[in-house]
């Protein structure tokens, strides 16, 4: 359960960048690799 | 992994600064799907993209560590000699090799010691010079291991690092078969790879090579391929690159490491390598292996989805024992062995040798790379290059301007192969972020 009032934050050394348009980042400390956001289907 | 807009609103609230109330009020479809808002949040913690508190992250790591194999790589020198005579190749070539009784004496030493401090697998690496020469040592080593542990709670599995020039149908069978794992060397296509490896009688040893890899291919094997870049194949890369994805081989790119005896002609000038990588890896983009790049391709020893803070697992999870049976931190450092496998503890001995000290060389440690961004992906590189290059551990990696130019294009090519793949699976448009 989050309280209501948490503020969930992003890693502050996160990299970024943009591939054909689509945003993407890698936490650098984590252990997931390389995450890509998609917009919703339309 | 990849999202959809849902998680795509979530993380932009989150860069925004709102809170979860102030979210749930600000995103439409969590206004009437609060619990729907509560699981993307408490996925995208999981997938460490948000921090969720300190409660939360401690969680995430006990149970990474639950769920993780702890294991011991262990570079076993079976021979000295070798068929082969590379210019860039650092082990000592001599007509020695690693007697069988004291190869199972060490085998069953270190195999008690990871076992006692908590490892759950040691996988036995057989190496020299060329391994494949004491082939039948190897197989005895893997019949009687299979006896010896059959009760042991750790696993005992083998691997074998060779130049691919000979492949006995015995071993064959055994990789087939499962016993036994296989990387071979290959570096580059013929022009290449013959510059570099060359027979004794200086004749190029890559037709027999590919042959041997044609054959395992053929038997539905694929051998992991190891490739050393120097100066004199680093224009066959993008060649070697497009041998391997059509031939659905894994490969690794290392690079060159120099010891006092090495020829500086090999040595690589970092701006003529950043500009082949660049050219290969934009090869890659448009002909991307079919796997997921983390299994299918390594730069060094680098893992996007494994961060560290120092280049590789010494001191912690690797080690190397040298044919007369010492215990060495790195096979880059078996002249300078640390003491006596079967007179030490090996697990604990590797941890608190003076040659490396753990504790005191973390990349943090390393003032140079304190505000670098890929210092945890790199994690200061291969520390002993270093000292070799600088006189101290406690300086960038001499590869260090080539990491920066080139993990910022590894991280995009991973990012395009989501996008592919995300597109491969898609009937519908996407709105682009």
């Amino acid at each position: 359960m989050i309280a209501d009032n948490y503020i969930p934050t992003a890693p502050k050394d996160l990299i970024r960048g943009q591939v054909e348009g689509y945003n993407y980042f890698l936490n650098p400390r984590g252990h997931h690799g390389v995450l890509v956001f998609f917009g919703r289907r339309s | 992994m990849f999202f959809l807009g849902d998680a795509r609103d979530v993380f932009k609230s989150c860069q925004e600064g709102m809170s979860f109330k102030e979210m749930r009020s600000a995103i439409p479809w969590a206004r009437e799907n609060p619990q729907r808002l509560e699981r993307i949040v408490t996925a995208l913690g999981r997938l460490e993209m948000l921090h969720l508190g300190k409660d939360f992250s401690e969680q995430l790591r006990s149970e990474r560590q639950r769920g993780r194999k702890k294991r011991m790589m262990v570079w076993l020198q079976l021979t000295d000699a070798c068929n082969l005579q590379c210019g860039y190749c650092y082990i000592q070539k001599k007509p020695t090799h690693m007697m069988l009784d004291l190869a199972k004496n060490l085998i069953v030493k270190v195999a008690s010691d990871c076992k006692r401090a908590g490892f759950n697998e040691v996988v036995f690496k057989f190496a020299g010079g060329e391994p494949v020469l004491r082939w039948a040592d190897g197989k005895t080593l893997i019949d009687w291991a299979k006896g010896y542990f059959t009760d042991s709670a750790l696993s005992v599995r083998f691997h074998i690092i060779t130049n691919g020039t000979i492949l006995p149908a015995s071993l064959i069978e055994y990789i087939s078969l499962g016993k036994i794992g296989i990387s071979l060397s290959l570096d580059g296509t013929e022009e290449w790879h013959d510059k570099q490896r060359r027979y004794l009688n200086n004749v190029g040893s890559f037709r027999d090579v590919d042959g041997n890899i044609n054959k395992l291919l053929s038997l539905g094997i694929h051998p992991y391929i190891l490739t050393t870049v120097t100066k004199d194949n680093v224009c066959g890369i993008t060649k070697l690159a497009e041998y391997c994805v059509q031939h659905e081989l894994s490969f690794r790119f290392s690079f060159y490491r120099e010891v006092p005896t090495s020829p500086d002609a090999l040595k690589n000038d970092n701006q003529q390598l950043i500009k082949e990588l660049l050219k290969c890896y934009s090869w890659m983009a448009d002909n991307l292996p079919i796997r997921s790049l983390y299994e299918s391709h390594k730069f060094g020893d680098m893992n996007l989805r494994s961060p560290k803070i120092r280049g590789c697992g010494i001191g912690v999870n690797g080690m190397t024992l040298t044919s007369d049976g010492r215990l060495c931190i790195c096979q880059y450092e078996m002249s300078n062995p640390v003491g006596n496998v079967l007179d030490n503890d090996v697990v604990q001995l590797i941890a608190e040798q003076d040659h490396y000290r753990l504790a005191e060389n973390r990349v943090e440690q390393i003032p140079v790379c304190i505000d670098c961004e890929w210092r945890f992906i790199c994690g200061g590189g291969c520390p002993f290059l270093t000292k070799r290059h600088y006189g101290t551990f406690k300086h960038h990696s001499p590869y260090c301007e080539v990491y920066k130019a080139i993990l910022p294009v590894l991280v995009e090519l991973h990012a395009l192969q989501l996008v592919r793949k995300f597109q491969s699976r898609s009937d519908q448009t996407v709105v682009k972020a």
